[in-house]
């Protein structure tokens, strides 16, 4: 057997094969050939480190030698300098933004210090298409352990003990899901993986399914097992086409290996997964309107009761789990459901893996434990604010989430105490936004996502979000009224109060968090017509200073709408109706006379 | 391709699985002494990659729990053949000038304690 | 035993038993919660409540956010408030958002003073659209017999639960997401390239003006008024037991000789009766039914069983489109209406001695399919339809409306003659199990040879969605099949093609309640007690009737002596009979 002395991980997450890292994987591997070293050290395609805003990642064990943004052409070089002479490329490795030093060693860097990884355990570590890779790191003891040492009721037990809470946003106790699930008799059970990630930006889901797709089908056996399932559904967006692949894979593996199939490890329990696909429609994350879209029907939810526990996929029992959830499972059961409930907090055990984006240094993906404060991942995770400006507010929870504030930084996160501050947990969005980001349009935007996406069964949802998102359109072209204000106000608590499923009932949030958060904001809209942030361009206006100005007519000659009027060599002016706010005329005056008010 | 039918056999299959990629789960496991050969031109050209496979060898015989990796220049301006560093706990570490498979050895038994 | 459930509703205490609605609990003792997407046929299990209007919403305490009264279950100790501010708010806000989003074009929509819509606003007393905003627009969509004015559709999906649960037709369903969410055809194509037979349950179900009948009374008034023609009028049965609800007249009053007094006064020419046209049916279906029965029994092996009805237009729809394999099944019999038709256009128009484009042949039907039925190529000579213009009970009531009538003071007449005699065997032609028991009470007499004493056949009588029944021919025991709802025919049918059951005779009417809950009759808003009350009504008529038997109608035996000859023979095959089409690629297309 050739052991490999040295191990090169290329990250083969969505956003790094994107950056051409199997371009990267290719020619490390011909640059190793040409030197002979190919049975030496072994190049793996892994799943996502987490650190996007740096990738590609190119990691190199034992050493711990973490490359960041390689191209392909970088290939060579790491091959004859570190691998060849042991000497680090050192101009490949992170910058601390603060002491400006090299880190070689990921373990070092501010981005990972103060992760805790569980639920992304094997990602960026293990060789997802590989599953013995999953099986050398423990992969498939949990379930060997569950079927041939526990009863159904001791899982449910374990889970329900380690105080594991759903990840896809309500964080309803696991063990209890199961419990209920368990607790209904059916020829037939069925048991989801909601793979339906739809939230901006949102990656968490994917990640886990492109890194490690065998801990999320080891633990629906496990939950299958638990609560008497012998069949698994993995309902996954299509756009999903590498984290599908790597599934697939898995689970022809796994079948290969016996452990989906007839009488997994000499048990009487069978159990098998088959993937369905979703077309992309957010709302078929809410599990009565996945389970229609599985069944062929149109996706939109139902009232509840009754529960897919009591009736859901072909009207029998159904118990849906969202991936991060799952993911969880498998390590609870090896270490315990006392190990799992120390970390964290008092109701909110474990870990959270969130997918960290906008005005930010270190954008990725991370898993902290439940009680990480807002300012510990935005300026220790993720590096601080982008170019030194100030931090204004993090949006938590997706379209479903609220935007919170300077005065919430403190707050340690977890499900109850983001309900408690205005906002929610949900899957894992965390947006953070600086001084140039304008609450209104945030608000705007969010709306603009739920107006898409809301699937039209209600009137509440229907109806009386396209009204918040043009009461919002209204003020941000400064046209809206005091009126409005308290109409947004007025509806966005009826509609909550009264919208069918969650995301009905939760679309209102990013609307009402930033009016009771950044009420002088809209006000400033209404009143002043004024967008503080810069971002409404009906509020914005150009002005040339007169005394700065020194005739040039360069702006006026660019003017696409001739809206700029003056004499050669005396002061120009702009006429404001005319102008479209294009911006031209900034860029063409070379004496800095204009400026934007 | 075998089937898995009791945790005997997946222990099985998991140790196979476990050599495999040893040299990788070592790396991330934090706290494990690590044993660094100097593996630059002059290193090399002295049998440093002699004494880096001698080392891998003998930690895999003996089971030790130890992350042999292979570095730059260890110290500056020293052009001694083979240079080992060997740290026991994180920047703590000693340094061994002509290692050889003797020498080698040495360092070993230091890790067995 | 029933589990009892103990509630508390606006204070007032109340037991119900468990899986009771709150909606259902809130009724019981007198509360009635406001709702719009919620549709009950009671008795014809049949329920549309997607907790999707949100308007029946109400507080229960200890919950979160409110509840959908009609779809939320009592649970033991419930507290809840109707009418508490944050519920009359929230209610007021849902139906103004509805509003907002819907064309305020009520002056001059079909379903103007019918609209549910337009009563919830007037019962919450919205004077001001608070969230003015855009409007979700679309294609408007005319086929021959229904009109879709997208635009109004409110989404409570009352259309698609009765066009796919009841009538299991699948024409109607929802597309879209979000804003432009809406009822619609598959690929929002034409109603008439989709699946839809017509049936027209989706304009008695839709609450507001966004389905609704195409509107014909204006081309017969012009033909009223119009000296040169004249214009003949036919009624269906189930319209005499319906059409006194327009006028504010207990469900299942018998309007009968009001109702002819009206037509009269309206101007037509000829007041005739479908009924008479019923009797004639019977002669040709029953004999029909026994020639094929008789030829069965004799080993006939061209011969197929059941006969099945055809007077029922959605049903026709329905088995071209859907049963393409069993078109030699059905009865070759025309409908009543358009034996009526071809009758009037023939012996009638001979007899005044006028030409065929001079006459125009008016039908007031309970149906809205009617309307497409008498637009078929195969029901027109040289272009002129058999029956011009047919129009729906509600329709005839504008008609009355419009000519000042003062419907409930009119005294009592009685049809013209000789097309407006019928017996009480044509007048149940007008509910479920109707035409079955008119042919069985004919079919008898000329079988045994005898005289048929009891004439009620109380065992084909009833408002189960399918009935099975056996009727004792002197020894001979008829197998007979009935099922009103289309989901019901297909039920039935199915058993037949998969050789489960065998019957000599099926009878099918495609609204629940046969034609007294037809699509044209006045709206019943979900009280299906409504059009139960038409049903009684109907077999009162026929009680009454002084002949109950159709082959003993004076009328029908003059005709056949006058000008058809003998049943089934030539003439009638040619003026009464007609054949069946494969319609089968409607559904294809939706399939691919």
């Amino acid at each position: 057997m050739t052991k490999f002395k040295t191990h090169i991980l290329v990250c083969g997450g969505t956003g790094c094969t994107a950056s051409l890292s199997d371009k990267i994987a290719k020619n490390l591997k011909d640059n190793l050939a040409d030197k002979g070293l190919e049975n030496e050290v072994q190049v793996i395609l892994t799943g996502c480190f987490g650190f996007c805003e740096k990738g590609p990642i190119v990691k190199i064990m034992p050493d711990n030698t973490f490359y960041t943004e390689v191209k392909p052409e970088d290939a060579k070089e790491i091959i004859e300098e570190h691998i060849v002479k042991g000497r680090k490329v050192t101009r490949l490795l992170y910058t601390d933004p603060e002491t400006k030093e090299h880190i070689a060693d990921s373990k070092h860097m501010g981005f990972y210090k103060k992760q805790l990884r569980i639920a992304l355990r094997n990602c960026g570590f293990i060789d997802p298409e590989n599953i013995e890779e999953y099986i050398a790191n423990d992969g498939y003891e949990a379930l060997a352990k569950c079927l041939t040492e526990y009863t159904p009721e001791q899982v449910i037990d374990i889970i329900k003990k380690s105080g594991l809470r759903g990840r896809g946003g309500a964080g309803f106790p696991t063990g209890i899901k199961w419990e209920i699930a368990s607790k209904n008799h059916a020829d037939q059970k069925y048991i989801v993986c909601n793979a339906d990630e739809g939230d901006p930006g949102a990656f968490m889901d994917r990640s886990i399914l492109e890194g490690d797709p065998n801990s999320i089908i080891e633990a629906m056996a496990i939950g299958g097992y638990a609560i008497g399932a012998t069949k698994g559904l993995v309902y996954i967006r299509a756009e999903y086409p590498l984290a599908i692949h790597r599934l697939e894979v898995a689970i022809k593996q796994a079948r290969e290996y016996g452990l989906l199939g007839k009488n997994i490890f000499g048990s009487t329990f069978d159990f098998d997964i088959e993937l369905r696909y979703g077309a992309g429609a957010f709302v078929c994350g809410e599990e009565t309107a996945l389970i229609h879209s599985m069944e062929g029907k149109r996706g939109e939810p139902t009232f509840k009761p009754p529960f897919p526990a009591q009736s859901g996929y072909l009207e029998k029992p159904t118990n849906v789990n969202n991936v991060e959830t799952f993911a969880n499972i498998p390590i609870i059961i090896l270490k315990g459901a006392d190990w799992f409930s120390s970390i964290g907090t008092e109701k909110s055990k474990g870990t959270k893996v969130f997918a960290l984006a906008g005005q930010i240094n270190n954008v990725g993906l991370i898993e902290i434990p439940m009680g990480t404060t807002l300012r510990e991942i935005i300026y220790e995770i993720g590096g601080g604010i982008k170019n030194g400006r100030k931090f204004k507010a993090v949006q938590t929870g997706g379209p479903s989430g609220g935007c919170l504030t300077e005065k919430h930084l403190d707050v340690a996160i977890d499900y109850d105490s983001l309900m408690a501050a205005g906002s929610m947990m949900g899957s894992g969005g965390m947006v953070v936004m600086d001084e140039t980001s304008c609450m209104v349009s945030i608000a705007k935007f969010y709306l603009d996502f739920t107006v898409e996406e809301s699937c039209g069964k209600c009137t509440p949802c229907r109806i009386g979000n396209k009204r918040l998102y043009e009461i919002l359109d209204k003020i941000t072209q400064g046209k809206g009224t005091m009126e409005d204000l308290d109409n947004l106000r007025n509806l966005s608590k009826v509609i909550k109060d009264t919208a069918l499923c969650g995301l009905g009932q939760t679309s209102p949030n990013p609307v009402l968090s930033t009016i009771d958060n950044f009420w002088d904001e809209y006000v400033e809209h209404v009143q002043e017509h004024k967008c503080r942030a810069g971002v409404c361009k009906a509020l914005m206006k150009y002005v040339i200073d007169p005394n700065v100005c020194v005739g040039c007519t360069a702006c006026a000659r660019n003017c696409p709408v001739n809206a700029i009027k003056g004499e050669r060599k005396s002061a120009h002016e702009i006429n404001q109706d005319a102008c479209i706010k294009c911006g031209t005329c900034i860029e063409k005056c070379k004496f800095g006379a204009i400026s934007i008010k | 391709m075998a089937q898995i039918k009791t945790l005997a056999d997946l222990q099985a299959l998991k140790k196979v699985a476990h050599e495999k990629m040893d040299t990788r789960i070592k790396g991330n496991t934090s706290g494990l002494p690590q044993i660094r050969i100097a593996m630059a031109t002059v290193g090399i050209a002295a049998g440093a990659k002699e004494i880096f496979d001698y080392f891998l060898e003998q930690a895999d015989a003996e089971g030790l729990n130890v992350v042999v990796t292979q570095t730059g220049v260890i110290k500056d301006g020293n052009c001694q053949p083979v240079v080992v560093e060997l740290a026991l706990t994180e920047g703590e570490c000693q340094v061994f000038e002509n290692v050889d498979k003797k020498k080698a050895d040495e360092i070993l038994d230091m890790l067995k304690h | 035993m029933e589990q009892m459930v103990n509630l508390t509703i606006d204070n007032k205490q109340v037991q119900v038993p468990q899986g009771t609605s709150l909606l259902k609990a809130a009724a019981s003792i007198g509360i009635k919660i406001p709702t719009l997407c919620y549709y009950e046929l009671k008795g014809q299990n049949i329920e549309n409540r997607p907790g999707a209007c949100r308007v029946c919403v109400v507080e229960v305490e200890g919950r979160r956010n409110l509840a959908p009264a009609c779809a939320t279950d009592v649970m033991e100790g419930m507290v809840v408030h109707t009418h508490s501010l944050r519920v009359v708010n929230a209610r007021r806000t849902v139906v103004e958002l509805m509003l907002s989003d819907h064309p305020a074009s009520c002056l001059t929509c079909a379903k103007s003073g019918k609209c549910e819509l337009q009563t919830l606003a007037q019962e919450l007393g919205i004077r001001d659209i608070t969230f003015k905003g855009e409007q979700s627009t679309y294609r408007k969509d005319l086929s021959p017999a229904i009109i879709r004015d997208v635009n109004k559709c409110i989404m409570c999906r009352r259309c698609e639960t009765v066009c796919n649960k009841l009538q299991t037709v699948g024409a109607l369903s929802a597309v879209n997401r979000g804003f432009m969410a809406v009822v619609a055809t598959a690929f929002e194509q034409d109603l008439k390239k989709s699946p839809c037979v017509m049936c027209g349950q989706c304009v008695q179900a839709c609450p507001v003006g966004a389905l609704a009948e195409v509107d014909n009374t204006r081309q017969v008034i012009n033909a009223i008024c119009d000296p040169k023609k004249t214009v003949v009028v036919q009624t269906a049965p189930a319209v005499r037991v319906a059409i006194g609800e327009e006028f504010g007249l207990e469900p299942g009053s018998r309007v009968t000789g009001k109702m002819a007094a009206a037509l009269r006064r309206i101007g037509f020419d000829y007041v005739f009766d479908t009924d008479f046209a019923a009797d004639l049916t019977i002669m040709e279906e029953g004999t029909e039914m026994l020639g094929r029965i008789d030829r069965y029994m004799k080993g006939d092996k061209t011969v197929k069983l059941p006969i099945m009805t055809s007077c029922c237009p959605g049903w026709v729809n329905f088995f071209e489109t859907y049963y393409p394999d069993m078109l030699d099944i059905p009865s070759t019999a025309k409908s009543p209406m358009q034996m009526f038709g071809a009758v009037a256009k023939s012996y009638w128009l001979e007899k005044l001695g006028i030409k065929r484009e001079d006459m125009v042949v008016v039908s007031i039907m309970p149906c809205v399919a009617k309307k497409f039925e008498c637009q078929r190529d195969e029901f027109k000579v040289d272009g002129n339809p058999d029956v011009d213009y047919s129009l729906t009970t509600r329709e005839l009531a504008e008609l009355i409306k419009q000519f000042n009538i003062d419907f409930n003071s009119l005294p009592d007449e009685d049809f013209d003659r000789p097309l407006g005699e019928s017996t009480g065997a044509a007048v149940i032609f007008g509910a479920t199990g109707g035409v079955i028991e008119a042919a069985t009470r004919t079919a008898y007499e000329i079988f045994t040879g005898k005289t048929l004493e009891k004439v009620d056949f109380n065992e084909l009588r009833g408002m189960e969605g399918v009935r099975e029944a056996t009727v004792d021919f002197n020894g001979t025991p008829i197998h007979i099949g009935i099922a009103h709802g289309l989901g019901n025919a297909r039920k039935l049918l199915d058993k037949v093609k998969e050789g489960k059951e065998f019957f000599h005779a099926i009878e099918v009417m495609a609204c629940p309640g046969g034609c007294v809950g037809g699509a044209g009759q006045p709206y019943h808003h979900g009280d299906f007690s409504k059009v139960e009350k038409r049903f009684a009504a109907i077999y009162e008529e026929d009680k009454e009737k002084p002949l109950r038997k159709s082959h003993e109608n004076p009328y029908i035996k003059q005709l056949y002596s006058e000008y058809l000859g003998q049943p089934c023979g030539e003439k009638s095959h040619h003026l009464l009979h007609t054949h069946y089409f494969d319609k089968s690629d409607k559904v294809e297309f939706v399939k691919e």
